[in-house]
């Protein structure tokens, strides 16, 4: 009896032995890594900025509805583990179970109602407000089923979802202590809770070690805010950093050549192009006539572009919609570079001489904008048209000129998509008649895109971007160029790669043993 | 005293007022905040409504005379991407900018003083040249490029100083050499030269022929002397030297309110702008106020001159 006693223990601590040897057992956070940004977050109220630093930090705090496949981008499951659609308007969420706040509070369908709710209240000032106008109820069902009526179809549903400032908010911490106090004092359910902000300074974090997805491999996060690139790449050099965003393609040899970081790049949303006032909205141009525009196509080697200033890292956007986004054709071809049929084309126009025309540019979010801009005036001046540059240093004068229908001829703009992988994105804002963006608008144009807009039918919404995309290239409404890389370096200690989407997931790192 | 300083306070809170008006009316001409608050995609209905609640659409006077208002009970508004109180984001980052500025005077007098005294004693020697090569060598660098240089070196070849960041006394080390071979060039040949201007006097050559030690001829009598013009451009100096900190803390990272500033310009974060450029400015006319006093006490011809009128 005590042998049999014996051998069934002694079977029991192998079994037990083998299984803990093939089942992955999570090791325990460790480690310190140090993440240089070149500003600061205006606050930790992930609801009330619309700062990309800020969503890089908060995304560590905090958790989205749905997240996003690291490989195609897609939204996937998150807190909210389906989406169904009830019909055309109305959307049912299953939550995740057993999710607790950093302070404790279980994550509710309560949660939910509240988060959406409290950044669309008016009073709240919420500055993503305009984001979420498209919500006409939210509903809890049980604990753990929230349903959300939409005002029309609303087919970018799963998209804004994953919205980077979206994030769900304790509600009972939130009412407790208030706004002034969650500004400076942030509690989620992300993957690391929030310890100390020095304003201006740095962010730390520590790891959640009850996260549901499993605690993450760094125990302490610090994100240190340099200004200054130059500084930044030097404390990476130094150790005194893990990792840095944005770094300036002439500094990528200096990192290369380095023992110990490495670059990493990836392509993202941001696209740039040529923007013509078609419609002739800032002042009376050339550009109204289609064979003019059609010159400018031709005239501008993108290509070239691409390789000699980006050293490659730029891919190309024949329609001027972002391969990575939905609906964007990847069956169109771009205008051929042919300086002699440019020429050509405006002598048919009426401009055998050429004729002069403004091309603003403005600093901030496109790379290496200088060489860019000079490439693109000495490409159109080879086709006899003239370039007056008119550089705005200052973003907010830029957009104010931008809107305000002040910007003649041609512009070298740039758009984000607002981090939605969807058409609708870009083509909406610069295509409708009426919105800010739009210098070229045709009735045609308006209803593809209105119909796109409100429809969930997949299919239906590639074919209607379809065709407009191939209207807008017909018309050569714009020349599109390129969408650009996001840059990054890390050190060699770390396996991390940049995203697609900009957010920087630290979360995710793991230690090189 | 007591009115001279009146006198002084009450001239420095009209330079204020101008400085204030200047920047309001500037900030405004210059951008809309609105449009970096909100997402690019935003509507012009958006754009109209934040700028309502933020009380952007009233004329610049009725802005103006409210701003001021507000700002002689000392409260200078909510930063418009915070919603804190701008002035405690000021104090909260005021320690910092005296702490860097504190040293990178200590810095630069430590050295150019010392210079200055030696180049004048031994004039036209090998010593004396090569620091007047060294000061106009200072001048002309750019404080950018030093920084960059000093954490190239320090940071990244020999790693012994933090490349940037704010905590211990090895982090403002090179910010304060920095600022300090900002600062010491133009000290260095005004000790020299007027250390040169007071050994030429009469009672140097007195003192001399009295017998006294040369030791406190040079410190007493003649760099007591020459110390009067030190002071008052040290005073002039500090505005500059200000700027200089905008500079080194964008290099090294550090969180003072001169960056606080130039982050607030660029987002037209008008309450913070307001906030920092009279604060600075106040701060300015104060240490001009102290070097003031300062001259008066070293040069008793001067606190008497003011005693007398």
């Amino acid at each position: 009896m005590e042998n049999v006693k014996l051998v069934i223990r002694c079977s029991l601590a192998l079994l037990a032995g083998l299984l803990l040897a093939v089942t992955p057992v999570a090791a325990a956070p460790k480690g310190r890594v140090v993440a240089a940004l070149g500003s600061d977050t205006s606050t930790m109220d992930p609801h009330m900025h619309t700062e990309r630093v800020g969503i890089i930090i908060q995304q560590h705090i905090f958790d989205s509805l749905l997240g996003r496949d690291t490989k195609t981008w897609h939204p996937v499951p998150h807190l909210a583990e389906s989406v169904t659609s009830v019909n055309a308007t109305t959307w049912e969420l299953k939550l995740r179970r057993g999710v607790k706040f950093h302070n404790g509070e279980p994550f509710t369908a309560e949660s939910v109602k509240f988060s959406i709710e409290r950044v669309l209240n008016p009073d709240q000032k919420s500055p993503i407000r305009g984001n979420f106008t498209w919500v006409k109820s939210v509903d809890v069902v049980d604990d753990y089923t929230v349903r959300i009526t939409t005002v029309k179809p609303y087919p970018l549903f799963h998209e804004i979802l994953t919205f980077g400032n979206f994030v769900m908010l304790p509600p009972k911490y939130v009412r407790e202590k208030g706004d002034a106090h969650v500004a400076r004092n942030p509690v989620g359910t992300g993957p690391f809770r929030f310890v100390e902000w020095k304003k201006g300074e740095q962010t730390t974090l520590e790891a959640n070690e009850q996260y549901w997805k499993g605690a993450p491999a760094i125990k302490t996060l610090v994100f240190r805010v340099i200004p200054e690139p130059a500084t930044q790449i030097a404390e990476l050099l130094s150790g005194g950093v893990d990792l840095i965003r944005a770094v300036p393609p002439d500094q990528l040899s200096v990192i290369k050549s380095s023992k110990v970081a490495r670059v990493t790049a990836t392509k993202i949303l941001r696209v740039v192009y040529l923007q013509m006032d078609g419609d002739a909205r800032a002042a009376k141009t050339p550009l109204t006539d289609v064979r003019v525009r059609r010159a400018v196509n031709h005239a501008v080697n993108v290509d070239e572009i691409m390789q000699k200033i980006l050293g490659g890292l730029a891919v190309r956007t024949p329609s001027g919609g972002n391969p990575l986004a939905f609906g964007t054709d990847a069956s169109i071809k771009a205008y051929a570079w042919d300086p002699e049929r440019a020429k050509k084309l405006l002598a048919e126009a009426g401009y055998p001489g050429g004729f002069e025309i403004s091309l603003n540019t403005y600093a901030g979010s496109i790379v290496n904008v200088e060489q860019v801009a000079q490439a693109a005036m000495g490409y159109l001046g080879q086709a006899g048209i003239r370039v007056k540059p008119r550089h705005f240093a200052d973003v907010g004068q830029y957009l104010a000129n931008f809107r305000g229908s002040k910007l003649d001829g041609i512009t070298m703009a740039s758009w984000g998509y607002n981090s939605v992988f969807d058409s609708d994105a870009i083509f909406y804002t610069h295509f409708h008649t009426g919105e800010p963006y739009a210098y070229n608008t045709a009735k045609e144009m308006d209803t593809w895109l209105e119909e796109a807009r409100s429809t969930v039918d997949t299919k239906k919404r590639r074919e209607l971007y379809s065709r407009f995309q191939r209207f807008i290239v017909d018309q050569a409404y714009w020349v599109p160029m390129y969408g650009q890389y996001t840059i990054e370096a890390v050190s060699n200690k770390l396996n991390y790669e940049a995203s697609s989407d900009e957010i920087m997931r630290i979360f995710a790192a793991t230690w090189k043993d | 005293m007591t009115v001279y300083v009146a006198h002084r306070l009450l001239q420095a809170l009209f330079v204020c007022l101008g400085i204030s008006v200047i920047t309001f009316l500037l900030l405004h001409v210059a951008g809309d905040p609105v449009l970096l608050l909100l997402p690019q995609s935003a509507s012009d209905a958006d754009v109209a409504l934040l700028k309502q609640k933020l009380g952007l659409d009233r004329p610049l006077v009725v802005q103006y005379i409210a701003f001021l208002g507000d700002a002689l009970k000392g409260d200078f508004g909510q930063s418009l991407f915070t919603q804190e109180s701008a002035f405690s984001l000021i104090l909260e980052r005021m320690p910092a900018t005296l702490e860097l500025t504190l040293a990178g005077t200590l810095v630069g007098l430590a050295v150019a003083i010392p210079l200055g005294v030696l180049a004048a004693i031994k004039r036209g020697s090998f010593l004396d040249r090569l620091s007047t090569v060294g000061a106009v060598g200072g001048q002309a660098m750019p404080i950018f490029w030093l920084g960059i240089m000093l954490i190239i070196l320090f940071a990244v070849k020999l790693r012994v100083l933090p490349a940037s960041g704010r905590g211990t006394l090895a982090h403002l080390i090179l910010p304060a050499i920095t600022l300090g071979v900002y600062l010491a060039p133009l000290t260095m040949r005004l000790t020299r030269s007027g250390m040169l201007d007071v050994l030429t006097q009469d009672y140097i050559r007195t003192a001399r022929a009295k017998g006294v030690v040369e030791r406190v001829v040079l410190f007493k009598h003649a760099l007591r002397n020459a110390a009067i013009p030190i002071v008052t451009i040290l005073g002039i100096q500090f505005g500059r030297l200000l700027g200089g900190a905008i500079v080194t803390e964008t290099v090294f990272a550090w969180p003072g309110v001169a960056s606080l500033a130039v982050k607030a310009i660029r987002t037209y974060d008008y309450p913070v702008v307001q906030g920092s450029v009279v604060f600075l400015a106040l701060l300015i006319v104060v240490v001009n106020l102290l070097t003031d006093l300062a001259v008066a006490w070293i040069d008793p011809r001067i606190r008497l001159g003011a005693g007398r009128d």
